[in-house]
């Protein structure tokens, strides 16, 4: 099949046309140095493909902050009915990172029993990848995420003059191409882009083994002093669980209305670096201090989810890091944990 | 039997009792759950039978002082609404000088004949069985409040700092354009009012639980602070010292 390209008209055309058949979201730039965000689109040119990181991940279109799970009625007798709120949407400029994120949601939501209101809304989610702008925080290469070869329908490859190579995932990528004028790519194009995705994979921020081996320096680790350390200035303001794209841990709260005949059951984001979190109803926290809760969240990214499901629940994305205030970085953790199975001092991240 | 509710205010802009008066659609649903039987700000009749007592203002006279015990003789449950009541809040901003100072300031010479002592929060007088921190208090949880008494539920405080419901708002940090705030610190449950309408955190709900002040005062100092610009944003609504009264 010959490699295609999209210049910016057809890019503002695809978007037009898109438009037409489903809420189209895609990144838009954001008051605040550096801050972008996933919003409807209204204006096509008011889309910001070149971005390093989104604040939230495109993961609050299938597994929003707040959702109603449940309507209910006490009076005059009680009636219950699930609540699944779902509409076509179409997510367009998705990096590689948070794309491998969707895909991890879709393990851990469908591993045991399937959340019918995460798949509702994946079923109804169109996906244009667009690749991305690192920046200091970011780790993807480490995490193996730098680039995807599925989870998306189409994907863009920017050239660097506003078109994009265009890489079609599915069927339904196909189908969002109709009509839309392309041409074909130059060798010169295509070795551009390659030449690209080989330097990102070469990133930077590094951990010090292999990817493959990260549950194994977590072993024994648990009393190890790298928590408390890292804790130290930690908040546990839960920034970086909210903000995860591979986090999906949630409270559920039942709201009864002010009549008391009638009500919801809402899901809530939550996550396990809230104080709350693993507080029980006797009034008992399994993790009262700030290095537990740390050395939990990390030990679930890197080595209980990674050895279940075969895959790191993290994907270097960097938006924990980037949005602590005080940046306690994963990177750092794991370089250090790493030091300490090889019985040496840490070179840091 | 419907609870019977007073509100009383102290030292305050009684605000949060506005705020009771402000849930304009919902106060018919709020009637068929409890009885108001005394509050000055919205009623002319008067009772000493009450069931639940809704406190605002910090107590900052002798005469406070008497009338909270009385309250607290009076009614079952004694719930302080709003900074004023629950930590004192900007009144205890006061407190770090001589209270004779203090009339000087305000009113100068003719300031002798007022009585005014160092204010406290309703807790540091009498026992008090909740509180509803904020200024003013949010209307929701106000709201909540009455729906969980009413239920015969306990009522809680949300733990998490306003930081979480920033990100759950989908907020960009205010940090990231040129402000400070409290929120990393700060109690949630106001569903981060302030950042989400452009301004930052104050910490008007009081600290979570267990914050961690040192890393914050590192932060603030790390983002251009002096010290005592650090203390001013500890201070503003949450300066109540036991040591001080």
């Amino acid at each position: 099949m010959t490699v295609r390209v999209i210049d910016k008209h057809g890019v503002r055309k695809l978007v037009e046309k898109l438009q037409q058949e489903a809420k189209v979201v895609a990144p838009h730039r954001r008051e605040g140095r550096d801050q972008w965000s996933f919003q409807e689109v209204t204006d096509p040119d008011l889309i910001c493909l070149e971005y390093t990181t989104s604040c939230l991940p495109p993961k609050e279109f299938a597994f929003p902050p707040r959702e109603t799970l449940l309507r209910y009625q006490r009076e005059p007798e009680f009636a219950a009915e699930a609540v699944i709120q779902s509409e076509p949407i179409i997510l367009f400029g998705v990096h590689p990172c948070d794309i491998y994120a969707l895909e991890s949601l879709d393990i851990a939501y469908c591993a045991d029993h399937g959340d019918p209101n995460w798949i509702a809304r994946r079923q109804q989610m169109r996906l244009v990848g667009v690749d991305c702008i690192p920046d200091e925080w970011c780790f993807c290469a480490a995490m193996g995420t730098a680039t995807v070869d599925s989870g998306y329908d189409l994907f863009l490859n920017n050239l660097g003059d506003g078109s994009y190579l265009v890489e079609v995932g599915t069927e339904a990528g196909e189908e969002m191409l109709e009509g839309i004028e392309l041409r074909e790519a130059s060798a010169e194009e295509i070795a551009h882009v390659k030449k690209r995705l080989t330097q990102r994979v070469k990133q930077e921020r590094k951990i010090n083994d292999e990817t493959r081996n990260l549950p194994l320096h977590f072993s024994g680790k648990a009393q190890s002093e790298v928590w408390e350390k890292h804790a130290e200035r930690c908040y546990s303001c839960g920034t970086c669980v909210l903000v995860c794209p591979t986090c999906y841990c949630f409270d559920v709260v039942d709201e009864v209305a002010l009549t008391l005949k009638e009500g919801t059951r809402e899901r809530i984001w939550d996550g396990c670096m809230l104080e709350s979190f693993a507080e029980v109803a006797s009034g008992e926290n399994f993790r009262e201090e700030r290095a537990q809760r740390l050395r939990h969240r990390h030990f679930r990214k890197y080595a209980y989810l990674f050895t279940k499901y075969g895959r790191p629940f993290c994907c270097g994305c960097g938006r924990c890091v980037r949005q602590c205030l005080v940046h306690i970085d994963p990177v750092a953790i794991i370089n250090d944990l790493i030091a300490e199975s090889k019985g040496g001092v840490s070179r840091g991240a | 039997m419907k609870p019977r509710v007073a509100v009383f205010s102290f030292t305050c802009c009684e605000g949060c009792s506005l705020t009771i008066l402000e849930c304009e659609n919902e106060l018919l649903d709020v009637l068929n759950l409890v009885t108001f039987v005394r509050w000055r700000e919205a009623m002319t009749e008067t009772s000493d039978d009450i069931d639940i007592a809704f406190v605002d203002g910090s107590i900052s006279t002798h005469d406070d002082v008497r009338k909270i015990k009385q309250i607290r003789e009076m009614a079952k449950l004694v719930i302080p609404i709003g900074a004023c009541a629950y930590n004192a809040g900007l009144n205890s901003l006061k407190n770090r000088y001589g209270m004779a100072q203090v009339k000087e300031m305000v009113y100068g010479e003719d300031g002798a004949q007022f009585d005014t002592i160092p204010a406290r929060p309703v807790s540091a007088v009498v026992p008090v069985d909740f509180a509803l921190p904020g200024c003013p208090i949010d209307k929701d949880e106000f709201l909540r409040t009455v729906r969980d008494l009413a239920l015969g539920k306990t009522p809680k405080l949300p733990d998490s700092p306003v930081c979480a419901e920033c990100k759950r708002q989908g907020n960009v940090c205010v940090f990231t354009k040129g402000m400070k705030c409290m929120g990393p610190v700060a109690r949630g449950g106001c569903g981060a009012l302030c950042p989400s309408f452009g301004d930052y955190c104050e910490a008007c709900r009081g600290f979570v639980d267990n914050p961690n002040e040192n890393s914050h005062k590192e932060t603030l100092a790390e983002y251009g602070l002096t010290a005592a610009e650090v203390m001013n944003y500890f201070s503003l609504f949450n300066s109540y010292d036991k040591s001080q009264i």
